[in-house]
């Protein structure tokens, strides 16, 4: 069950960023006159491969910090699980840039993507498989900011309509008290964004996730730099996500979902 | 009325591929807006109606279908920008499409309009009335097309020379001979 759809060049540098953890490639600001775009990201420009990316947290500030941590997570977790996600690497090339000293950059992924809140009915219907895949991902990092507006893109190619989601920052820490377990509580979602689900995809990504191998798990929330996320919730975080996807099917339940 | 004025301009432009650096951007629109808070708002909408064949071709208009009607566009982006809370035009165009393909970028324009003081909000719209005019206008410098046909030089044609044949030559000699 295909549920990504990206340009072969997308999809060998998301193998790439999956295999890594920091990249040594520099990279420039893409707008330097731009002071804050409100979005809590800064657009680069990678400067061996002219590729774009999104660098986050913006500006030098601590209280975002493990947004870089739940961006490199949430990325890798969607990668292994076959979901349409943004690739993401890890950089400390931030010297002058009005960055903190690590960032999580995130890759477009899409050449002409636009919000996926603007997707007209024939095109999303046809999204509805990789859609319901993303949905379980959601309810498993426990993400509360994907609604439709700007961090789910959309594309129409010949093949048919695709999709990229990035942006992971308000999940996994964000929602859950760490130390301690995660919330046994209804997934938050909204359905009219993600409409009628399909339930052979769900039943899929569920299996992927009940079925994930737990020294993977420790193998991607623990090389995260320790100034992103303390080692301590590194652990705390790996059983927070052990657990919730032992609960992951009573979890959509509450919500509706099979 | 003392409150200063706030001017921003937002960029609103069309990166035909957003996932590479050096990609052409396609010029779009502007907004300008002023406000002096709770009193006074102007807002301004310059953008191009009509986009050269190349740059449609560097649009996917599968995905961006409103690009086949450019002016309709414009009024779209118009509505959203006026309905928008005073002061956030360009915030709320770039909600509404952030990180997409279609770029909207605001920054403040500083120093645009001269310190005014004001009794009444009629004197202070007649005095910076046109100068945001002007600097609206003067945003069309950076709306010409990005994309265009390359020009191709025409080669001159050069006149034939006729040469004299053999035959020709012979019958020239025996004439003149």
């Amino acid at each position: 069950m295909p549920f990504r759809a990206f340009d072969q060049r997308f999809e060998d540098k998301a193998a790439e960023c999956r295999s890594m953890i920091i990249t040594d490639e520099p990279f420039d600001v893409a707008d330097p006159t731009r002071q804050g775009g409100g979005t809590g990201a800064v657009k680069v420009v990678m400067r061996a491969s002219r590729l774009t990316a999104w660098a986050k947290p913006e500006g030098t500030g601590m209280h975002h910090i493990r947004d870089v941590a739940h961006e490199k997570i949430g990325s890798d977790l969607g990668f292994d699980l076959g979901l349409p996600v943004a690739a993401v690497v890890l950089s400390t090339k931030t010297g002058g840039k009005n960055l903190h000293s690590t960032v999580a950059l995130s890759y477009e992924m899409l050449p002409g993507g636009r919000p996926l809140n603007q997707i007209p009915s024939d095109a999303k219907a046809k999204l509805c498989t990789a859609l319901s895949g993303i949905f379980v991902l959601l309810a498993w990092i426990d993400d509360h900011d994907h609604f439709g507006a700007s961090n789910a893109h959309f594309e129409i190619v010949n093949a048919g309509p695709r999709l990229s989601f990035f942006d992971w920052g308000h999940s996994l820490t964000k929602q859950w008290a760490i130390p301690g377990p995660a919330p046994d509580r209804p997934h938050w979602t909204n359905p009219a964004f993600f409409g009628p689900l399909d339930q052979g995809a769900v039943g899929a990504i569920l299996k992927r996730i009940e079925e994930f191998p737990i020294k993977e798990l420790e193998c991607i929330v623990g090389r995260i730099p320790a100034d992103c996320l303390p080692f301590d919730a590194q652990n705390q975080l790996v059983q927070a996500l052990d657990q919730r996807r032992r609960d992951l099917r009573r979890v959509l339940n509450l919500a509706g979902a099979p | 009325m003392t409150t200063m004025p706030v001017v921003r301009i937002s960029r609103i432009s069309f990166q035909s591929d957003m996932t590479r650096g050096d990609a052409p951007v396609i010029p779009f629109a502007r907004i300008l807006e002023c406000v002096w808070p709770d009193v006074l708002r102007w807002v301004g909408l310059i953008g191009r109606t009509r986009l050269m064949p190349l740059e449609l071709d560097a649009i996917n208009l599968e995905t961006w279908p409103e690009f086949r009607e450019p002016h309709a566009l414009l009024s779209r982006l118009w509505d959203e920008g006026w309905n928008a809370e005073w002061g956030l035009a360009g915030a709320a165009l770039e909600t509404v499409w952030g990180r997409s393909a279609l770029s909207v970028v605001t920054e403040p324009l500083a120093g645009l309009l001269p310190d005014c003081n004001h009794s009444d909000a009629d004197a202070a719209l007649i005095e910076a009335h046109p100068i945001l005019w002007a600097r609206m206008l003067a945003e069309e410098n950076h709306l010409k097309p990005k994309l265009i046909a390359p020009v191709t030089e025409m080669r001159l044609r050069q006149p034939t020379r006729v040469q004299p044949t053999a035959a020709r030559s012979e019958t020239a000699l025996a004439e003149a001979a």
